[in-house]
């Protein structure tokens, strides 16, 4: 029993997660058929990882939602990151805070007493923040001169950028009211302010920017615990 | 469900690890280079070709950067870290005929514009002058003009000299 536990929870760290076994052992007497609503709230564990693992990142992320019918959540999350841009001829740091809210569509037909989630989610984010422009060499296609590198130090800040996301994702209830849940997120821009000369090489919330098209891309993968607020 | 949920996230973080912005696109218009074309002084609006040409840096590497080619047109690099370039052109290389050469420094200011986070920066030259910068009375270069005092691009030519 124990150990069917421990590999759920292990399971559900790679990735792969609703299981059925879970569902049969958790199924079991329970009179009330009423089910819990209340403020689910948690952290993204991906940004401390990356923040460890990645030279050049640091990111922090909470989250929580709000069930407010039997399917639909008001989520949201607010988060802070922090990435260097290191490349050979440019190198540039961007830092800054964002906010995500929408809402998550639980597409998943629970068996009695089970909590699990296939949702799709929608969110409007907006982060501010602000871009250094560290160093650059000049870009030349001939070697005849010696690379001209070029210090710049230059901030630009008070940016904003705003974009529209879309969610896919599932949630699985690991302990009584703990939630691990794992999501990809589609992001496409709506705004951004521009800095002269320089463009958002990434934009906090919205990730890394794309030279060529207006859309971003991310995951997560969150851990959250539910208060219980009434059951219905 | 979860398969398919899996290989759409393996799917995505590979195609989130590559992408065509990490190398700059080689017909990106980024830092020009000085577009020479020369021309007869006897009929200014002549093209006429340099026999064995070759340009080379005045620095201590004396970069060869045109090596003895017949031509009435050449593209040469000008320095993005420095306000001038001097340049040696020489005339007749290794043919029977003498060699002559001749030195021309190009002076400007330079302004440096974003491209993409690929190319990152190109520099564009503005005030565009040129002066001839040997000593010898021994010259095949006659006349020189700047057509264009800005060099911003690649299309048109910036420098006519007339020999």
């Amino acid at each position: 029993m124990k150990l069917k536990h421990i590999l759920l929870f292990f399971i559900s760290i790679i990735g792969v997660s609703i299981s059925t076994m879970a569902q049969q052992e958790q199924a079991t007497d329970t009179i009330d058929q009423k089910t819990k609503y209340g403020l689910r709230l948690g952290v993204d564990l991906a940004k401390p990882v990356r923040t460890f693992a990645e030279e050049g990142y640091t990111g922090f992320e909470i989250l929580g939602d709000f069930r407010i019918s039997d399917a639909f959540y008001i989520a949201g999350e607010i988060g802070t990151e922090d990435k260097d841009f290191d490349e050979e001829n440019l190198k540039a740091n961007t830092t800054g805070s964002y906010i995500k809210l929408g809402a998550d569509y639980n597409a998943y037909n629970n068996w009695f007493g089970l909590n699990n989630a296939i949702f799709i989610g929608l969110r409007y984010g907006f982060s501010t923040f602000t871009q250094e422009l560290e160093s650059y060499t000049v870009y030349t296609n001939n070697q005849v001169f010696f690379p001209t590198e070029r210090e710049i130090n230059q901030e630009f800040s008070g940016l904003t950028g705003s974009w529209a996301e879309l969610q896919v994702g599932i949630k699985t209830e690991v302990l009584n009211n703990l939630y691990l849940s794992i999501n990809l997120q589609l992001k496409r821009k709506i705004s951004e302010d521009v800095p002269n000369n320089f463009g958002n090489l990434f934009i906090p919330g919205f990730n890394s920017t794309n030279d060529f098209s207006e859309f971003g891309a991310g995951y997560g993968y969150t851990i959250s615990y539910l208060i219980p607020i009434f059951k219905k | 469900m979860t398969r398919k949920f899996l290989l759409l996230a393996s799917l995505l973080i590979v195609l989130n690890g590559c992408t065509r912005d990490d190398i700059c696109d080689p017909n990106t218009a980024t830092t020009p280079l000085l577009i020479i074309v020369f021309k007869d002084f006897a009929s200014p609006t002549l093209a006429k070709q340099v026999p064995n040409l070759t340009v080379q840096t005045s620095d201590d590497d004396e970069t060869l950067v045109i090596n003895s080619v017949s031509t009435d047109s050449i593209a040469i690099p000008l320095r993005a870290g420095n306000v001038n370039t001097r340049y040696l052109f020489t005339i007749n290389t290794g043919s029977e005929t003498e060699e002559i050469i001749d030195a021309l420094t190009f002076t400007y200011n330079t302004e440096d514009i974003y491209v993409n986070r690929a190319c990152a920066f190109k520099s564009i030259y503005s005030n565009l002058e040129a002066t001839r910068s040997d000593e010898d009375t021994d010259d095949w270069i006659i006349d020189f003009n700047e057509e264009k005092t800005t060099v911003e691009n690649e299309i048109e030519a910036h420098f006519t000299i007339f020999h």
